[in-house]
């Protein structure tokens, strides 16, 4: 059994993510979208606010800093859906959610809004705000 | 003790905040602790009524002032009914039967009778007058179960100023188990995204602010310490029967319009 509280595993996962982010040329792209997307989420639900990360990431091989953005959001966050076994972990987050049953989905959702809190806040906290955005 | 309920439905977003917070939002609105329900506190409910006792050029010393209590005792305003949109017609009024349940304990406690059965409803089901047979709610899908108790419709009638209003209620009402109208409570409320802009009408400040949608059902009760002092609240809401309340005034925000049910023998 693990010895951390979930909301602690949360804010380790979160916070792993956002270190190895700083000082890339998008942290302040990412930092803005990492914003963004809990409201979307509560606007159109998970699947679609998913598949809006999916959509802007793109499928380009060089990708600009705007879709490494998206891109890295997308995977974070589907890393800890299925970190948190909501799903069987070999499958991609969107399959799972489109082949997944509701009761599932709720809770992916509320992990999905539980992690990005911390992954918000520690985006504020430690990367520097987009000049553009 | 007499009291009394106000009805009080939403006529245009009401954001009654809960300042900057830990949530999926920058400004999330007032949730109860326990439930997750959204709640508007007593005293911000005290205090909306006193500022329309002066705009209304009434007394205000009923509401008390630093040196001196108040001669009535003002409640949470509570969530009764949630406007939750839907694939199977416009949008409907979603409830659960904790919410009912306290519902008939506030009105026996401010001597209404409730003359209503309790609704009792499993996981997965809602409880309506339709006879689809599957419901959308957001993008979840509820089995649909029994109908429901046409003195519980009336009940909820009297909650609603409008006539129009309420004869809508029977067609969209729907009753979900307490575990799913959490969910609903949690993260079906419209989020607002707003945004200040610079002179380039680029923007400077981009922030999401969570509110209660228009046509949400909440109500209140009041009672007096000391006699007619009901009496003098009635009469704020006779000659206009609305309320201010809560943020964004100058963005239109904030309306509800108030029913008052009449006043019984209290505790």
């Amino acid at each position: 059994m693990s010895e951390r509280s979930l909301e602690q595993e949360r804010a380790k996962h979160a916070l792993e993510a956002v270190n190895s982010i700083r000082g890339k040329s998008w942290a302040g792209k990412f930092r803005s979208y990492v914003e963004r997307l809990p409201p979307a989420i509560v606007m159109n639900g998970l699947g679609q606010a998913m598949a809006g990360e999916l959509a802007a990431a793109g499928r380009a091989e060089e990708m600009s800093d705007d879709k490494k953005a998206h891109n890295k959001l997308y995977e974070l966050v589907a890393g800890w859906i299925r970190t948190r076994r909501i799903y069987s972990a070999e499958e991609n987050l969107m399959k799972a959610i489109v082949d997944g049953d509701q009761k599932q989905y709720v809770l992916a959702q509320a992990e999905a809004l539980a992690y990005l809190e911390w992954l918000k806040k520690f985006s504020q906290a430690f990367l520097e705000k987009d000049k553009e955005a | 003790m007499r009291g009394m309920m106000l009805g009080m439905l939403a006529e245009t977003h009401i954001h009654s905040g809960a300042g900057r917070s830990e949530g999926f939002v920058d400004l999330p609105v007032a949730r109860e602790a326990v439930t997750s329900y959204p709640v508007i506190a007593g005293s911000s409910l005290k205090g909306a009524l006193r500022d329309a006792a002066r705009e209304r050029g009434m007394d205000e010393s009923i509401f008390g002032d630093q040196d001196r209590a108040g001669d009535v005792l003002v409640s949470d305003a509570r969530l009764l009914l949630l406007p939750v949109r839907s694939l199977t017609g416009s949008y409907r009024w979603v409830t659960c039967p904790h919410i009912l349940e306290r519902l008939s304990r506030d009105m026996r406690l401010c001597g209404i009778s409730d003359g209503f059965e309790g609704a009792s409803v499993e996981r997965g089901k809602a409880c309506c007058t339709d006879d689809l047979n599957q419901i959308f709610l957001e993008e979840r899908e509820f089995q649909r179960s029994n109908g429901i108790d046409g003195a519980l419709i009336d009940a909820l009638k009297k909650m609603v100023p409008h006539k129009q209003t309420a004869s809508r209620l029977e067609r969209q009402l729907v009753i979900i188990s307490d575990d799913d109208f959490g969910w609903f409570a949690s993260y079906g409320l419209p989020v607002i995204a707003r945004n200040k802009l610079d002179d380039n009408k680029k923007s400077k400040n981009l922030w999401y602010e969570e509110a209660l949608a228009p046509d949400t059902l909440m109500y209140a009760m009041v009672f007096e310490r000391k006699d007619g002092a009901l009496g003098k609240v009635q009469s704020m809401f006779e000659t206009k029967p609305y309320l201010q309340l809560g943020g964004n005034e100058t963005v239109g925000m904030g309306w509800f319009a108030v029913k008052i049910q009449k006043q019984g023998e209290g505790r």
